[in-house]
């Protein structure tokens, strides 16, 4: 490693000086710097006007369980209960279709189904959500109705492929001699799977998980068409939810003054809530390599 | 297992046929002739999407320019700078991984209250263009810095031992050995940039009048979409036409995206 480093960049010896074209090393530098800086800057400028909520008058209301801007009420925990009821719930949804389809591509199919389920997983997650958001208008909504399912049945959808994706990298991971050994050893095809390769490759499998979670927690619009937008608690699943991000979404227009300070700490809420959930995923994405 | 594998699989080959099938079934009798082309009409209920496709093609291309800049420098700088600082430089890495994770619709917040309101853009599609651009930074960037780790330390090291400057190897050597890695991270970013619908809710607004200059608003196809879907009473079959314009580019890009992954680099 720090050979590799050292060959990077060597050390000039006065003898061999060689002209270096400042202007451009500058300017890469600078625009680089600035780059960097747009993380910190979009945390911070969301701190500074949440802080700003923080100082009013309504900052009072924020534990309650109403939200309504209006008259000043600006309760979080319908919006935040909202988004961890849709996210969580679609991931316990997604799983078992995510991680059976990543089984069969890695242990039961053929090469072309193979291919077929990778090419189709790479479409999908590529999808615009507002096309799972269509989707459920006309094929969900008229079953399940505006409501917490309706908004868990599209996230699910949604996050399905990058889960899949995820967890069959993770499964591919596993070292192929590992999997011999087992079957050497005489375990059966279903116990080499489930006792090793799932058990070897847990930590790739809940890093997908985490990462899945942080997009159901981002979503926007998708859940938008079809959750129902009433800033309910989550009590059953026929109930119509409203999650942190659909609430930008609907006020953000109108929004002014206490409002959209509001409106900016409902934002860092959802940010560092997905900031977290990426986090553990890399987290364990990173003890999945090493182990 | 291997059935219940099976039957997960199956389940989800067959919901991605039943969503092609119900965008080409319900979208593609909307598409006559000049549909692409052709001005929107009431809301979008008659007419073409002509205004859309246009605001959608400047907002991504000036969104792209934007970024590049931002992400090759980010690139260049914690690959070929900071070679010395490997912390610093993964703490730059850690940084876009974050701004690529945070929701799309935070983005799109700040955009509107720095460019449409603070700077007065309004919905408009420079304000669109600028907020997209911060979305699209984080995305190059990681592409770009995974490409340029990728040509070999030796080559800057064979280079340098031949008097060859610095920015030399880098302009004529690294950056052109990288290209199928950088050109690969623009797909996908333009892939994105089609994409993304909350950002551009917030920022370039849902306007379907032709722009004239980019201080107007201009909805873009997901936006479009969005506001067929779900406030345009009786929009529902020109949603799924514009749905499938989509779904189309989504399609193109992927298939770009797989056959330049496949090209050795």
């Amino acid at each position: 490693m720090t050979s590799a480093s050292a060959i990077g960049a060597p050390r000039e010896s006065a003898g061999q000086r060689v002209r270096e074209f400042a202007p451009g090393w500058a300017a890469a530098v600078s625009f680089g710097v600035v780059a960097a800086l747009m993380a910190p800057g979009l945390l911070l400028f969301l701190v500074v006007e949440g802080c700003a909520f923080l100082a009013s008058p309504s900052a009072g209301t924020l534990l309650r369980r109403e939200w309504h801007p209006m008259e000043g009420v600006f309760g979080l925990i319908p919006l935040v209960a909202g988004t961890l009821a849709t996210s969580i719930l679609a991931l316990l949804l997604a799983l078992p279709f995510s991680l059976g389809t990543a089984l069969h591509a890695r242990f039961f199919a053929g090469k072309r189904v193979r291919d077929l389920l990778e090419a189709v997983l790479g479409v999908l997650g590529g999808m615009p959500s507002v096309v799972f958001g269509l989707f459920g208008t006309f094929w969900i909504l008229p079953h399940l109705g505006p409501s917490l399912a309706s908004g868990v049945v599209v996230l699910a959808l949604m996050i399905t492929p990058t889960l899949a994706l995820l967890s069959l990298g993770a499964l591919r991971q596993v070292p192929e001699e590992l999997l011999l050994d087992g079957g050497r050893l005489g375990l059966r095809r279903e116990q080499v799977i489930l006792r090793l390769a799932l058990v070897k490759a847990r930590p790739g499998i809940l890093a997908a998980a985490a990462l899945a979670l942080a997009r159901a927690l981002g979503e926007a619009l998708a859940v938008e068409m079809v959750c129902g937008n009433v800033p309910n608690l989550p009590t059953g699943l026929s109930v119509p939810v409203r999650t942190l991000t659909t609430t930008l979404v609907q006020e953000f227009e109108y929004a002014r003054e206490t409002h959209a300070q509001g409106l900016h700490l409902v934002a860092l809420t959802v940010v560092l809530l997905a900031t977290l959930a990426c986090g553990l995923g890399q987290r364990l994405a990173r003890r999945g390599g090493t182990a | 297992m291997r059935l219940a594998s099976q039957l997960a699989s199956g389940i989800l080959i067959a919901f991605v046929a039943l969503l092609a099938l119900d965008l080409v079934v319900r979208g593609a009798p909307e598409w006559s002739a000049g549909y692409l082309l052709a001005p929107v009409r009431e809301a979008g209920t008659s007419g073409g999407i002509g205004p859309i496709v246009f605001s959608t093609l400047l907002v991504t291309f000036l969104a792209t320019l934007l970024a590049l800049p931002f992400a090759l420098g980010a690139a260049i700088l914690s690959n070929e700078v900071l070679v010395h600082s490997p912390r610093l430089a993964g703490a730059i890495l850690r940084s876009f991984e974050t701004l690529a994770s945070a929701p799309s619709v935070a983005i799109g917040l700040v955009g509107w209250t720095i460019f449409g309101r603070h700077l007065g853009l309004g919905f408009s599609l420079l304000s669109g263009s600028l907020t997209l651009a911060i979305m699209l930074v984080p995305i190059l960037a990681i592409a770009f810095h995974a490409g340029l780790a990728a040509v070999p330390r030796a080559l800057r090291a064979q280079a340098q031992a031949l008097g060859v400057s610095r920015w030399t190897t880098l302009v004529h050597l690294v950056l052109p050995a990288a290209w199928p890695a950088l050109f690969a991270g623009l797909v996908l970013a333009l892939g994105r940039a089609t994409a993304e619908t909350a950002v551009l809710m917030l920022t370039s607004g849902i306007s379907t009048r032709m722009p004239e200059d980019v201080f107007d608003p201009g909805a873009t196809l997901a936006v479009h979409v969005y506001q067929l879907a779900r406030n345009v009473p009786g929009g529902e079959s020109r949603a799924y036409a514009a749905a499938l314009a989509l779904f189309a580019i989504n399609v193109a890009v992927h298939l770009s995206l797989a056959r330049l992954r496949k090209e050795p680099a």
